[in-house]
């Protein structure tokens, strides 16, 4: 209940609360940016770009028991805006990283978090919020703002390429999906 | 269950927390203050799409698949100066080319021999083809030749040869380096096309050649590399119309019987000069305990008159053979190349139930002006769990991934995946260690020697 007092206070403008509150899920945060980004510095700048935004729009968030949902939604929106951006300027170096990272690819198996990386983006999204940040369906379409009925699709569908990427490997020695 | 996995991997993504804690206070400084957002480090941004291609080339230069092949071969300057045969353009325009008109007809396929030069060590052919070929998709032909009866040991004996489109038929041509010391003035050579398009034949001519006037220098230069007991005494230098050789005799130990003379060469004003055919092995004989190897490089130019000397700096890649560490050897153990510093130090090595990890650091950390990439490949394909039965013998390596964990100290961990090995047990397997591919891409230098034109 201390975390929803903590939103609450937030939400009225009380700053450090929500400092507090970032804090407390910076690690997911961070995680989850990272799964999109690949990279740890990207990965800080998108966690500095969210809490950037957090603070500028708290005021709007109206359901108290939706803030990480909505934070969560902010943090992959900084997460495309970076991709996109970096799509249009590559540093030279990272390109020659990336090239070299494709051959690595090819000449070695998957590993679960590169092979989520190579999905589409409704797909990796829905993966990401309901296996790795454990979050319910109904809060994954609120976070992607699409029906229920479309998550558990692009769930399926997801999880089906997600096989694919990986060649029925297994990961740890247990069959993942 | 599928969750926890998800959710461990999930948390092996390590978390720099201090740093978070610091992207989150300076997210909401700059929301508070209304501060402009700090400026990642400077860097070099380029639009990606021409230059993405640029560098897919450059860096397949560096594929674990063809890094064995770099090995032997200096394929880059000889793969360009071929397709673009610059002697023959520049004798050309001297009326220099001897024109030939021999065809040989075989299963609906005429071959012609179009023309021919014979420039110092350098000799080039064109012909043409004629028939109902197999065209590839880019719109080019393929054939496949042999020349002096495609014996081994000489360079470039068995070739392919793409052939491009005209008007009725298809043009090729094929530029080598005549494979003797003694130059004949007027010969023969045989050429034997073997399959045009994927039509397999005989299509076999005695190509006349005589050579052009040229003039032989003697030289007597040499410069020692005392640790690899390496030796290179230049002898003389040809000039011919459009093209210069360079002989030379290579000394070796024995182990050293497959090291390879690379040489550098710049004018008098300090530029390089390039050189299109590098260390080509003419002659290998065994003189007591060394290897006495006469070899020829080739300047794709004449430089009588363009400069008063040239200043080869020569450098030999040497062989090493394959190391092995038993994974019973307490670490670190610490590899290193015969007769160069060059090193690989084995720093850890843990066997659990389904992986086997080597953590390894190369060469001290001491990039010798390779890229990072040139050791991340290496450390890749050249560090290697092998079965000790089997380990000379090159097949797909187990399945593994490479981590770097120093970039600057050039450390990486190597894991393994024994999970499918069904007989993986210590004694039977060993860490297997390329070094020659170390050596072969950082050739020990020798001494510069400078070579008078004038």
């Amino acid at each position: 209940m201390k975390e929803i007092k903590l939103i609450k206070k937030a939400i009225k403008g009380n700053k450090k609360c929500l400092e507090e509150l970032l804090v407390l899920h910076s690690d997911q945060l961070y995680r989850t940016a990272f799964l999109y980004v690949r990279n740890c510095e990207d990965a800080l700048d998108v966690v500095q770009e969210a809490s950037y935004k957090a603070f500028l729009s708290i005021n709007q968030l109206k359901n108290e028991n939706l803030f990480l949902t909505w934070l969560t939604r902010i943090l992959i929106n900084c997460c495309y805006d970076l991709l996109k951006r970096n799509k249009r300027e590559t540093p030279i170096e990272n390109m020659i990283e990336q090239v070299s990272v494709m051959r690595e690819k090819r000449v070695e198996s998957l590993d679960l978090l590169e092979a989520v990386n190579q999905l589409n983006e409704n797909y990796k999204t829905v993966i990401i919020l309901f296996y790795f940040q454990d979050l319910p369906i109904n809060k994954v379409a609120k976070v992607m703002n699409i029906p229920e009925n479309t998550v558990k699709t692009y769930l399926s569908r997801g999880k089906e390429r997600l096989k694919k990427l990986l060649g029925g490997m297994e990961y740890n020695g247990e069959k993942i999906i | 269950m599928e969750k926890k996995s998800f959710k461990e991997a999930y948390e092996s993504i390590n978390v720099p927390k201090e740093d978070v804690l610091k992207a989150i206070i300076n997210g909401m400084n700059r929301a508070t203050f209304n501060t402009p957002k700090p400026k990642k480090s400077f860097k070099i941004y380029v639009w990606s799409i021409g230059v993405a291609a640029a560098i897919f080339v450059a860096s397949s230069f560096i594929s674990p698949s063809i890094s064995n092949v770099m090995a032997e071969v200096p394929i880059l300057g000889k793969a360009y100066a071929t397709f673009n045969d610059v002697i023959r353009r520049n004798l050309q325009s001297k009326s220099l080319i001897t024109e030939l008109n021999k065809t040989t007809s075989y299963k609906g396929i005429d071959v012609s021999i179009t023309s021919a030069y014979y420039d110092g060590g350098v000799v080039g052919v064109t012909f043409k083809v004629k028939g109902d070929l197999r065209i590839q998709k880019d719109g080019r032909v393929v054939g496949f030749y042999e020349i002096f009866n495609g014996k081994e040991g000489i360079s470039d004996s068995k070739e392919l040869v793409y052939m491009e489109p005209t008007e009725n038929d298809f043009i090729g041509q094929i530029q080598l380096s005549y494979p003797k010391t003694e130059l004949p003035s007027n010969t023969t050579f045989p050429l034997e096309f073997k399959r045009i398009g994927d039509i397999e034949g005989s299509w076999r001519f005695d190509v006349p050649i005589s050579q052009l006037p040229y003039e032989t220098e003697k030289i007597d230069n040499q410069s020692i590399q005392g640790i690899a007991g390496v030796q290179v005494h230049f002898d003389s230098i040809i000039t011919g119309k459009a093209s210069t050789a360079i002989n030379y005799t290579a000394t070796f130990p024995n182990e050293g019987k497959h090291d390879q003379v690379r040489l550098e060469a710049y004018d008098d004003k300090g530029n390089e000069i390039a050189i299109s055919n590098d260390g080509i092995d003419l002659e290998t004989i065994k003189v007591n305990d060394k290897i006495i190897v006469k070899g020829r490089s080739i300047i794709p130019e004449s430089l009588k008159g363009n400069t008063s000397y040239i200043e080869v700096h020569p450098k030999v890649a040497l062989s090493q053979p394959n190391q092995f560490v038993s994974l019973y050897e307490p670490t670190p153990v610490e590899i290193k190349a015969n007769r160069q510093n060059l090193s690989v130090k084995i720093e850890n090595i843990t066997v659990k139930d389904k992986s086997f990890t080597a953590d390894f650091q190369v060469n001290k950390g001491d990039k010798r002006n390779r890229s990072f990439m040139f050791f991340k490949d290496f450390a890749r394909n050249d560090v290697i769990l092998v079965k000790e039965s089997e380990k000379e013998i090159y097949k797909e390596p187990i399945k593994h991934s490479v981590e770097t964990i120093d970039k600057d100290e050039l450390r990486f961990r190597s894991t393994f995946d024994i999970s499918e090995l069904d007989d993986f047990n210590q004694s039977k397997y060993v860490l297997r260690v390329n070094i020659g591919s170390l050596s072969a891409n950082i050739p020990v230098e020798l001494e510069k020697v400078k070579i008078n034109l004038d």
